[in-house]
């Protein structure tokens, strides 16, 4: 049902340019979560030719004779070249992918910069929705889980359409309040996460990195495959600001009267290398980052990297 | 210097300006503050110090004359400025509008309101004798100026080398008061008059001397090129024994100093206050006429005489002043040694013997001499007097000392030692004060050097016979000898003199009238106190014989040059007593009785009557600063004095600039450029400066609070 809806809305609004439409700027435009989603998709991710996500492989069982709409993944190529006859691998359990959306919901993750169509949160529940509307339109189940000091919200994997609406309704009913304690809560979730998947995180990941680096590794440790989405805000990654400023900082962090100008470069540097301690440590871990900016096209950076990604896994 | 404050208040001000934002990202924002903080501090404090430095400049330099009024900064370098004004009579010449005199204050005024802390002034005047007003160094400014403003022209000269020989003690003095001044500036405001600056015009060495070489001299030129001024530079009795009830001549030589023709100028000759004739003369252009006027004063005593010219650009010397004591004849005491000794000299005097005639000679004979009151006469001439003793040639001395005439004549009675020994004995003469109470000296002589002056400016030698005839008149250059020049016919060159007493010359100031061929001194004549006295080496008679031959020893009496030459004599011996005339400035001084209770007093042409002291039966006075007459009053007697200016001040022709020398700079004003800006352009250069700094500062500041920021963290 739900995806009868998702598409039939997707059918009428999409026809447009759909390029235009996704720009961060008028995507803020559109109200509802679900709205936002379906246009992602189907404007951009549809048009991939294969879903970058799939399960995990299972014990080989024996072949089977391939018939049209197999998937090519699984033709045994050896038997191909000895014999001239197609024929694909069975396996004893070909498992759904599930996917964990774990969304970021402090009260840093509301910061909304002036030059900025949408908040972190904001722009985080889109790429959440998107992705979870991508795994669902697959067959496969998503799950979602919503954390600031600790988890305030999980909702098991599902594969059935009615599970996203229940995603979107928690998405939209959280509120951002609370402070943020990323490392302990991957660790927490990697204990709770018993069934192997993929654990898409979207946070700002304002926290101590090498104690998010640590729970990504015990993430990493329980087999999970991690895609870390790194939401920034353009203005916390730029620092544009020309007039002193007295900075109030989220998450009760207090206050600081500052000069921008005086500070811009150093603050910078500080940002650049926190990313870049991010990123190596996920790379180390074999773990994906993608850096999001609120004042990117989410639907072209989601398409690149889910085509890259697929090219990857192959 | 509340003002410097203000950057401190304004960093603290926009500490509060500033925007708000929420922000995610402090944990980076305090990290960048802690990475930054002492370069952010350095830079704060640099600016601060910045902003504080620029309101701190316009506050010196708003409050820097606030400051120097009260005394409370210096002004740097330290100038010691001597102001000197010239205040001679040129400078009260009228051009356009204003005084010379009058412009030079104005311009000094200037001068004192524009100075700068750090300076201070002494005034001098230019004149003569100069004076210090202001010793000084006086750094108030209206001291200064109220001094300035007591100024007046005079109507006298002004003596240069004087002035800056009192300058340069000034400045000495100055150094010596207190500590020693960066420099010493003399600014000197003068119409560079030649008559001041002419003596000195091209002397490169001689002003130079006289300040040390750290003192610069600058002369304002305040006179102007065109300026025209007509002047009597002359008014005089022209007879040679003016008396009353006789025709007398007043002559008068006006000079025209302007390039233009004087035409019809109105010549008024007032005579005892009354007009007596007015004459039109045209003059041309930087030359001079004479005016002459006729007229006969019937009554004997003193008379006032006045020649009045027409306002011009100098009106001080517009008017000249002449006083005469008229006789009804001119007394002279013909003394002989022998009975008809003066008889020759009597008749030169009165050809015709009438009582009435315009010279009286009185005959006496040698020893009636101290019997006779020698003042009654305005020359004594001694003919063949033998001897002369102690009280008769002190009797001499102070008749001469007093302005007398004394004319000696020699022959074969005179004893050549004792005139030697009596007459040039250095007497130490008691004056007795004769009849009139009241005498005036001409000259204000040391009383040493006059007392010790002998009566005798020669040496007698024991009489020679000669064999050539004849006089030599050295080319006329004596008076006595000047009326002969043009007339060598008169009998003077072939004069017959036989015998003589040789002269031996023992005075510096005796003057040869007239010589003998052979070269020897005939006629000596000398000054002596005020009068004059005349030794003649041979006789005045016939009566002198010479042993060797039995001749007379000249036929002079008889000659026909002796009359001309006795009545010259006389003329020369009398030395204008009639007429009594200093120039402005001068001083007089007197002999008066012991015994007078009586005040002597001067009264002044402008009605001021002076008392004056009487100290040792002299007394001084100095005060003569007006051109006009003066009476000196004692209890029975009065003298007037004509008091002059100087006719060279009349001229208004300043002397070239380039004819100073090259240490002295000549500016036309006052302007700080005219000073090569250094001295009086101080104050101009340091606010320029001030300004400069914090333009410059106010532009660094902008490019600085743009790189580093407006406010503080």
């Amino acid at each position: 049902m739900a995806n009868f809806l998702l598409r039939a809305v997707g059918d009428s609004v999409v026809k447009q340019d759909q390029t235009n439409l996704l720009d961060p700027k008028n995507l803020a435009q559109i109200e509802g979560l679900q709205l936002r989603a379906t246009k992602i998709v189907e404007g951009y991710v549809s048009g991939l030719h294969r879903s970058p996500f799939h399960g995990f492989s299972v014990e080989f069982a024996e072949h089977r004779e391939y018939v049209p709409g197999d998937d090519l993944r699984y033709v045994d190529w050896k038997v191909l070249g000895k014999s001239d006859r197609v024929y694909l691998k069975q396996y004893e359990e070909e498992t759904n992918l599930i996917a964990y959306l774990v969304l970021d919901v402090s009260e840093s993750m509301q910061y909304q910069s002036e030059g900025a169509p949408l908040s972190k949160l904001g722009y985080a529940q889109t790429a959440a929705a998107s992705l979870a509307y991508l795994v669902l339109r697959q067959q496969d189940s998503a799950s979602l889980a919503t954390f600031d000091e600790s988890v305030k919200q999980y909702l098991r994997p599902s594969s059935s359409p009615s599970s996203f609406k229940q995603m979107l309704e928690v998405m939209q009913e959280t509120s951002a309040v609370g402070k943020t304690r990323t490392g302990p809560i991957f660790h927490e979730l990697a204990e709770r996460l018993t069934r192997r998947g993929v654990v898409i995180i979207l946070s700002d990941l304002f926290d101590d990195p090498e104690a998010i680096i640590a729970g990504l590794k015990h993430l990493r440790h329980r087999r999970h495959d991690v895609i870390v989405m790194h939401v920034l805000d353009p203005a916390e990654l730029d620092f544009p600001f020309n007039h002193a400023t007295l900075f109030k900082g989220l998450e009760d962090l207090g206050e600081l009267l500052a000069e921008p100008a005086q500070l811009r470069r150093a603050y910078r540097e500080e940002i650049e290398q926190f990313t870049i301690t991010l990123r190596s440590g996920c790379l180390a871990m074999d773990a994906d980052y993608v850096q999001l900016r609120t004042d990117q096209s989410l639907g072209f950076v989601l398409s690149h990297y889910l085509a890259r990604r697929g090219k990857r896994t192959k | 210097m509340a003002a410097a404050a203000a950057p401190i208040v304004i960093h603290l001000w926009m500490r509060h300006t500033y925007r708000e934002s929420p922000w995610a990202a402090m944990r980076f924002l305090q990290a960048a503050i802690k990475r930054q903080a002492r370069r952010m501090q350095l830079q704060q404090w640099l600016l601060l110090a910045l902003r504080t430095l620029i309101l701190l400049l316009v506050a010196v330099a708003a409050a820097k004359p606030f400051l120097s009024d009260l005394g409370w900064i210096g002004g740097g370098t330290r100038v010691h400025r001597v102001l000197v004004i010239d205040t001679s009579l040129s400078m009260s010449a009228v051009e356009r509008e204003d005084s010379r005199f009058a412009r030079a204050i104005a311009l000094a005024t200037e001068m004192i309101d524009a100075s700068r802390p750090g300076e201070s002034f002494s005034l001098v005047t230019l004149a003569d004798p100069p004076q210090v007003r202001l010793s000084g160094p006086v750094a108030d400014k209206s001291r200064v100026k109220a001094e300035l403003a007591q100024l007046e022209t005079n109507f006298g000269t002004a003596e240069l080398p004087a002035t800056l020989a009192l300058v340069s003690q000034v400045i000495a003095d100055a150094d010596q008061r207190s500590e020693p001044f960066d420099r010493h500036e003399v600014v000197c405001l003068s119409d560079l008059g030649k008559n001041t600056w002419g003596s000195v015009a091209g002397e490169r060495q001689s002003i130079a001397h006289q300040l040390s070489a750290s003192t610069e001299l600058i002369v304002v030129d305040v006179g102007s090129d065109s300026a025209a001024n007509l002047s009597v530079s002359q008014l005089e009795l022209a007879d040679a024994f003016p008396t009353a009830g006789r025709p007398i001549t007043v002559s008068a030589v006006i000079d025209n100093h302007s390039a233009d023709v004087a035409r019809d100028m109105i010549v008024e000759l007032q005579v005892d206050g009354v007009v007596s004739e007015e004459r039109r003369v045209s003059i041309e252009a930087a030359s001079s006429t004479a005016v002459s006027f006729t007229r006969t004063m019937p009554e004997a005593g003193w008379h006032r005489f006045e020649l009045h010219l027409p306002d011009d650009a100098l009106r001080g010397d517009d008017r000249e002043y002449l006083v005469a004591n008229l006789p009804e004849s001119v007394g002279v005491l013909c003394v002989e040694g022998r009975p008809g000794a003066a008889r020759y000299l009597a008749s030169a005097l009165n050809p015709t013997g009438e009582r009435s005639g315009q010279i009286v000679p009185t005959v006496i004979s040698a020893g009636g001499l101290r019997d006779t009151r020698l003042e009654d006469f305005r020359c004594v001439l001694l003919s063949n007097v033998g001897e002369l003793t102690a009280s008769e040639a002190e009797q001499l001395t102070v008749y001469v000392r007093n302005g007398g005439g004394l004319g000696i004549f020699l022959g074969d009675a005179v004893n050549v030692d004792s005139y030697n020994a009596t007459a040039r004995r250095e007497s130490k003469i008691t004056f007795a004060v004769p009849d009139p109470h009241l005498v005036l000296f001409g000259q204000l002589l040391a009383s040493d050097v006059a007392t010790r002056q002998s009566l005798l400016p020669v040496k007698l030698l024991p009489p020679v016979s000669q064999t050539t005839y004849g006089i030599d008149p050295l080319e006329y250059q004596h008076p006595i000898a000047s009326v002969f020049r043009g007339r060598e016919q008169s009998g003077l060159l072939s004069t017959p003199i036989s015998r003589h007493c040789p002269l031996e010359v023992t005075s510096a100031e005796a003057k040869v009238a007239l010589a003998l061929s052979d070269g020897s001194p005939l006629l000596v004549t000398c000054r002596l106190g005020d009068g004059m006295v005349a030794v003649c080496g041979t006789a005045a008679s016939l009566d002198s014989i010479d042993p060797a031959t039995g001749q007379p020893w000249t036929l002079w009496p008889a000659w026909p040059s002796f009359l001309p030459v006795v009545r010259e004599l006389v003329d020369y011996l009398e030395n204008d007593r009639a007429t009594l005339s200093r120039v402005v400035a001068d001083d007089i001084a007197g002999r008066a009785k012991k015994v007078t209770n009586e005040p002597i007093t001067v009264t002044r042409p402008d009605e001021r009557v002076d008392s004056l002291v009487v100290a040792d039966n002299e007394w001084r006075y100095d005060d003569l600063d007006l051109p006009g007459i003066y009476a000196v009053n004692s209890e029975a007697s009065e003298q007037l004095l004509a008091v002059n200016t100087l006719a060279a001040e009349s001229d208004l022709t300043p002397v070239s600039a380039d004819d100073l020398q090259p240490g002295i700079k000549v500016v036309s004003d006052l302007s700080y450029s005219s000073f090569g800006g250094e001295s009086l352009s101080s104050t101009a250069w340091l606010h320029r400066w001030l300004l400069y700094a914090v333009l410059l500062l106010l532009v660094t500041e902008s490019i600085v609070a743009n790189r580093w920021g407006r406010a503080s963290s």
